[in-house]
């Protein structure tokens, strides 16, 4: 394999760099990108790309990819697993199988072969993290992370109602370590503890049974434990009451209370400007008050965006598939099953967190379908600014990710959301916008939305999302020429180009030809190690040892995730000790 | 397995019965005889956060035909007749549901003892059936676990339940994790056609020996020599068989080849699946004895072999 790529004629789409669809060459020497002039042509492996599409690795900032809740997912649905089997050299070396959850395997090569690089896992219970990081260990070629579920843990509560915000910090960083995780994740903060006794909450000022706190003081004092951190990426938020018709008012709620805690976006590392990500928000964007009034509040929540750079969203949008969803939002998962009858899988895991897992068929002729489907699409349009946004599909929970290049097609081209809107059912017509809005994204704002802004977002802009010296060698080509072709009309061909790439780089190496999954190379797993005050840290461990004994079905020596579990990890060490 | 995938289920981490847990089932499964630990750490001795004075705080129900050790220390006992479990937790789901049950008895339970136990369930604050191989072997088999989970999920529209299986046989729980993210499915996974397949009843272990089918078989870890039926066993001493284990087993008996291996956790480390999902870090306590691989090792030298091949 060549240690040097020289492409040629990439048509280069590189919003980090101010690059918008310039034809040039890329360097690549020792898995990084180079100057053209420092790549020995002589040695190097040539490419020409003939003025074909050419992007950063796409960054996928929230996917449910690896982990317990997505391995219940393949164990008690063979059916979907029934609907996509790979066998051998198909994709790629090795068989797979599955649609909505497919094996990790099958994750690798489908993410790759869409020229994905970067797949963040969104949830991970920290006792059950070891089971993540085996996931992620044997999915081949994509550089991920675990977010750390916290939203519901116990020892934080604890600390908060007792005011110690600096040993909730403390203990947040040594659970960042203890899991390897990357971000601090809250899903339905206060609910899923709810769930532990059946129950939920139902507003931002409802106390958490038993704990004396509410979702509102919750969500405070976790931008405050980020920010004192200054880590990478910003708090992750899947907030309450997700899927109930008229959540649009908690979900702007929310974000008030968040920026309430006035406090500013302050990273150690990266250029972030939003103090919060709220993620799925298609799912945190409904108007009505029950099924038959439901509608979409997207105007709503793209007005708060318009005017609050503070808050970025990744988009969580509808494909009108058969699905499986799986989220540690306990309470949600018990009402789909209610609402369809569908089985249901439900873990809840001590002092952390809950999860659920519920199949789920999304169709065109389910009117509250259709508006879902409208919403995802209506708030991409409606948010003026694409470094808020990010495209997803909350993987597989609105959608399978492998779906990514139609809901780009149809972000791109107002005649392919028109040929939609036609085999939808006409509630889209009379309460969604959608049929009204003529934006159509640009090549520019898909670069944007699916690698520059998420990994701003995360903070790894330095290493990925770019082009630019010096960044991980991670380039996707397209079979597809931008200026021959026009989005808007060749939707089609849009949405096969995105679905294989042409030619895919990881690291400097090439994985993908043509579609089809070349070379397996070991991902890298992102973690944060954050160093806290000594003495602030050693009275958290002290307080451990009582409440593990107390709480935990584990010892406090066998949880913490062990290096070999991390083959080839990216520690990103944070420096807090002056912070506190 | 199957009944998971016919309904779902609804379940929790053992420190959550620990914490929570008020009222508990031990169903055809007898804990104090097959899981000694199991009753002090993690559920009817156990304090926990909501659950301060332990045994004290709980109520433990036990059904079972035999009264066995474990249903010596319930609070409620239910002798119920052999082989007529489906029915008793039919009639406890219609009892729950406040139907009127229109007989004197059922699968040997009088009926207004469902009637109260209906009510214990419906009481709870937090609930948890366990139920092992007791329930899985008697007539009705999957079946029976399809109509306990649905009694589980039933008594989550009056208040919170859980399940928890009891599984007897170490780490088997990891295996069926690792086949499912690895090939989409938890056991049972035919590679002929160059994907993974999954059909019980064709491509289990079990179909492939009684049918005659396979013609080789390595075994690692496992000891079907001593649970698969006759037929299977019997076609399992006619083919070349492999058998990798750190103990001489029935299986072992039979093989042609047996290589020993070192003991998880205690010679040698890595990791298990509790039965509750949750993943354990072994640790090496002990050197192996000289020259003894563990199965990894061993396993990889064979991938090797076969590559050369
Ligand atoms: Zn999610």
């Amino acid at each position: 394999m060549a240690k040097e790529l020289l492409i040629k004629n990439a048509c280069v789409y590189d919003p980090l760099n101010g690059i918008e669809g310039e034809v040039m060459d890329l360097g690549v020497k020792d898995g990084k990108i180079v100057d053209p002039s420092e790549v020995d042509e002589s040695k190097a492996k040539v490419i020409d790309a003939e003025g074909r599409l050419t992007m950063a690795g796409g960054v996928d900032i929230h996917a449910h990819v690896a982990g317990p809740k997505v391995n219940v997912g393949r164990i008690f649905r063979p059916e979907d697993s029934r609907r996509l089997q790979v066998a051998l050299k198909k994709l790629g070396p090795r068989s797979g199988s599955g649609f909505s959850v497919p094996s990790t395997t099958l994750t690798g090569y489908m993410y790759a072969q869409m020229g994905y690089t970067t797949v963040m896992e969104a949830a991970t219970p920290p006792l059950m993290t070891r089971h993540t990081h085996e996931e992620i260990r044997d999915t081949p070629i994509l550089d991920q992370s675990a977010y750390t579920l916290m939203g519901n843990n116990w020892i934080l509560y604890e600390y908060i109602r007792e005011g110690e915000l600096e040993k909730a910090a403390a203990f947040a960083a040594w659970l960042l370590r203890a899991t390897k995780g990357f971000v601090i994740k809250m899903v339905n903060p206060g609910g899923t503890e709810a769930w532990g006794w059946g129950k939920n909450v139902h507003s931002l000022d409802d106390e958490v049974p038993y704990f004396g706190l509410t979702p509102a003081e919750i969500y405070q004092n976790y931008v405050k434990i980020n920010e004192l951190l200054g880590l990478p990426h910003s708090i992750h938020i899947h907030p309450n009451l997700l899927g109930e018709p008229g959540n649009y008012e908690i979900t702007l709620g929310t974000w008030d209370a968040v920026r309430d805690a006035g406090v500013d976006p302050d990273p150690q590392l990266g250029e972030r400007e939003q103090i919060v990500h709220s993620t799925h928000v298609q799912f945190h964007a409904y108007g009505g008050d029950s099924w038959a009034t439901f509608e979409s509040r997207a105007e709503d929540i793209a007005k708060y965006l318009n005017k609050h750079e503070e808050v970025t969203i990744d988009l969580g949008a509808v494909t009108l598939d058969e699905t499986t969803t799986m989220t540690a939002d306990g309470p949600l998962e018990w009402e789909l099953h209610e609402l369809t009858g569908f089985k249901w899988a439900n873990c809840d895991v001590e002092v952390e967190t809950g999860s659920g897992v519920v199949p789920f068929i999304y169709s065109p002729k389910n009117p509250v379908h259709s508006v879902q489907w409208a919403i995802g699409l209506e708030i991409a349009l409606l948010t003026e600014n694409p470094w808020q946004v990010v495209i997803s599909t909350d993987h597989p929970n609105a959608g399978p990710f492998h779906r990514y290049p139609r809901v780009i097609a149809w972000l791109m081209s107002e005649p392919y959301r028109e040929e939609w809107l036609e085999r939808v059912h006409d509630w889209v017509g009379q309460r969604a916008v959608l049929g009204t809005i003529d934006r159509e994204y640009t090549w520019t704002e898909v670069a944007i939305t699916t690698r520059a802004a998420p990994a701003k977002m995360l903070g790894l802009s330095d290493r990925i999302g770019h082009l630019g010296e010096g960044a991980y060698a991670h380039i996707a080509i397209y079979d597809i020429k931008p200026d021959e072709v026009d989005p808007s009309r060749d939707y089609a061909e849009v949405e096969r180009a995105l679905e294989q790439a042409w030619l895919v780089v990881k690291d400097g190496e090439i994985v993908v030809q043509d579609g089809v999954v070349v070379n397996e190379v070991t991902g890298r797993t992102y973690w944060v190690d954050v160093k806290v005050p000594e003495d602030i840290l050693e009275e958290v461990k002290k307080d451990l040892e009582t409440k593990f004994r107390r709480y935990y079905s584990v010892n406090l020596g066998n949880y913490q995730v062990q290096d070999v579990y991390l083959p080839r990890e990216e520690r990103i060490v944070i420096d807090a000790r002056d912070r506190f | 397995m199957l009944a998971l995938q016919d309904v779902g289920v609804p379940s929790c981490t053992l420190g959550e019965v620990k914490n929570r847990a008020d009222t508990i089932i031990y169903w055809g499964s007898n804990p104090m005889h097959a899981h000694p630990r199991h009753m002090s750490r993690y559920t009817t001795f156990a304090r926990g956060y909501f659950r301060p004075k332990g045994r004290q705080d709980r109520t433990i129900i036990v059904v079972d035909p035999r009264k066995t050790a474990t249903a010596r220390l319930a609070d409620v006992y239910i002798q119920v007749r052999p082989h007529e479990d489906y029915e008793l937790i039919s009639a406890l789901r219609a009892a729950v549901h406040g139907v009127e049950i229109e007989r004197e008895e059922v699968a040997g339970v009088p009926v207004e003892k469902i009637y109260e136990v209906a009510d214990l369930l419906k009481e709870a604050s937090f609930g948890t059936l366990f139920w092992a191989m007791g329930l899985t072997m008697s007539r009705g088999r999957h079946r029976n676990i399809d109509n306990a989970i649905c009694l589980v999920r039933d008594l989550n529209e009056h208040t919170k339940w859980v399940l928890i299986m009891m599984r007897g046989h170490y780490n088997v729980t990891g295996f069926n994790e690792v086949l499912a993210w690895t090939t989409g499915y938890p056991y049972a996974v035919d590679f002929t056609r160059g994907y993974p397949r999954y059909n019980p009843g064709e491509t289990s272990t079990v179909d492939l020996l009684t049918r005659g089918e396979a013609d080789a078989m390595m075994v690692v870890a496992s000891d079907p020599g001593a649970h698969f039926p006759q037929k299977a066993v019997e076609r399992m001493a006619e083919i070349p068989l492999v058998c990798v284990d750190p103990h001489w087993t029935p299986t072992a008996e039979l093989a042609d080849v047996y290589v020993p291996t070192a003991i998880a956790g205690i010679e040698w480390e890595g990791t298990a699946y509790r039965m509750d999902a949750v993943p354990i870090r072994m640790r090496k306590v002990v050197d192996p004895p000289e020259g003894l691989l563990n199965d990894v090792e061993f396993l990889e030298m064979v991938i090797e072999k076969v590559e050369e091949m």
